[in-house]
């Protein structure tokens, strides 16, 4: 993997009002955090972890509050920083495992980019490159889907349940990438509800009616 | 700038032509609408060749129709859309390369199949030329026309049908145009020039504004 680091930055998010449909689902939500760390998302069912993370994501808008991202001491665009993986994989199951990859790289790599075959290495698949991804495993796509991150650099990742349907094996590679993102100076916010197996991790614990 | 979006036509048009016979299927459809009009009006030669520009028109419209709301629908049911959207270019951009792309899998094979369609209904020969540019010109209105309807109605689980609700009236100018411009086509007609320029500026147009309108729609129905 390239080892560039990322350069600094910090995400601060304030007073941030999300509501879906007619029920508020954050309030008043505020955190701050930066570069290097990977912060634990946890608290109960449909307390708002993926709308927070869709939210960052720009996906859905806020009601209210400010999320301001630094990069190099300079104020930029959050929702192009970040590489969003959530309940919907992003998989074509018409094209190969290696055709989906190569075609991420190619529509949103960047000099950091990894190549086809380092990603597929990294999430165990390159024995599958030139199969079809219908024929993939439920946890071989959650691989596959990860595997984005890797040709598709983003400083940001908001991780969507990143462990869950995986086997031991691929959990602790997930969790290995998760480290050496950060390890890069990048930030990883992490919406899970078992612990994440990293050392130096954050937790962000969501509570109803409130937040800590 | 240019890479993303190249890759993006690409991988629609592999998935299309992967998709089973999708763009077989959109052909013969609007060839089977030229080959079920005479057992309706009945085979009097000249009775077709009159109506053939109309029938030709709506013909091309409903084949393409149908193959509107996947546009964006496959994306969005499997993610993709949201790292469409999160990764890429401007969204603009993505969505117009997402138009090109449907008008190579679906406009253009029309296009090709149009002199077939022509012969069916005893289209007159000097007619063909003008025929195939109207084709060409009112497919590329009606893919990028419909992309809007595609990216409004992109949520709606069988969405189809208001889709078509949505669009064809949009659509009206389209067959006007398209099909006075075959109807005087060979015959030295002074009209024509009119009528294709008022295609083209239909077609161009729409090139143009409606992926400013698709993207805010599916900006609207991202989550």
């Amino acid at each position: 993997m390239s080892p560039t680091p990322f350069p600094d930055l910090s995400l601060s998010v304030d007073g941030l009002c999300v509501t879906r449909g007619t029920r508020t689902v954050l309030r008043d939500l505020g955190f701050a955090f930066i570069g290097g760390q990977a912060v634990s998302l946890t608290g109960p069912n449909g307390v708002g972890k993926s709308t927070l993370l869709l939210t960052l994501a720009g996906l859905l808008s806020a009601e209210d509050g400010a999320i301001t991202l630094q990069i190099g001491g300079q104020p930029v665009e959050l929702a192009e920083q970040c590489f969003l993986y959530g309940h919907r994989l992003g998989l074509k199951p018409l094209l190969t495992v290696g055709e989906n990859l190569q075609f991420w790289r190619d529509f949103a790599g960047n000099g950091r980019s990894a190549t086809v075959e380092q990603a597929l290495d990294a999430v165990a698949l390159t024995v599958l490159q030139d199969h079809s991804a219908s024929i993939l495993s439920q946890g071989q796509q959650k691989r596959l889907s990860f595997a984005r991150a890797l040709v598709a650099p983003r400083p940001i990742w908001l991780l969507d349940e990143p462990l869950a349907s995986l086997d031991g094996d691929s959990q602790e590679r997930i969790t290995h990438l998760i480290d050496d993102h950060r390890g890069r100076g990048g930030l990883a916010l992490v919406a899970t509800h078992q612990p994440l197996p990293l050392a130096g991790g954050v937790d962000l614990i969501l509570k109803r009616g409130g937040h800590s | 700038m240019a890479r993303p979006l190249t890759s993006l036509i690409k991988r629609d048009v592999r998935l299309a032509v992967r998709q089973g016979g999708s763009v077989v299927q959109s052909v013969l459809f609007f060839l089977m609408i030229g080959m079920i009009v005479p057992f309706g009006v009945g085979a009097d030669a000249d009775k077709l060749a009159d109506i053939a520009p109309g029938i030709i028109m709506v013909a091309a419209l409903l084949a393409l129709l149908l193959t509107l709301d996947r546009l964006f629908q496959a994306d969005f049911e499997d993610g993709s859309i949201d790292g469409l959207i999160t990764l890429g270019p401007l969204l603009e951009l993505t969505v117009l390369a997402k138009g090109v792309a449907h008008w190579l899998g679906t406009g253009l094979p029309l296009v090709l199949a149009a002199p077939v369609m022509a012969l069916l209904l005893n289209l007159p020969l000097d007619a063909y030329p003008v025929m195939v540019l109207t084709i060409i010109l009112a497919t590329i209105g009606l893919s990028f026309i419909g992309m809007i309807g595609a990216a409004l109605t992109v949520g709606i689980r069988r969405g189809g049908l208001l889709l078509s609700l949505l669009v064809i009236p949009l659509y009206v100018p389209i067959i006007i145009f398209g099909s006075a411009a075959i109807a005087v086509a060979g015959t030295g007609s002074p009209d024509l020039p009119a009528s294709l320029g008022l295609l083209a500026l239909i077609a161009l147009g729409s090139l143009v504004l409606s992926p400013f309108a698709a993207a805010a729609a599916l900006r609207l129905n991202a989550a």
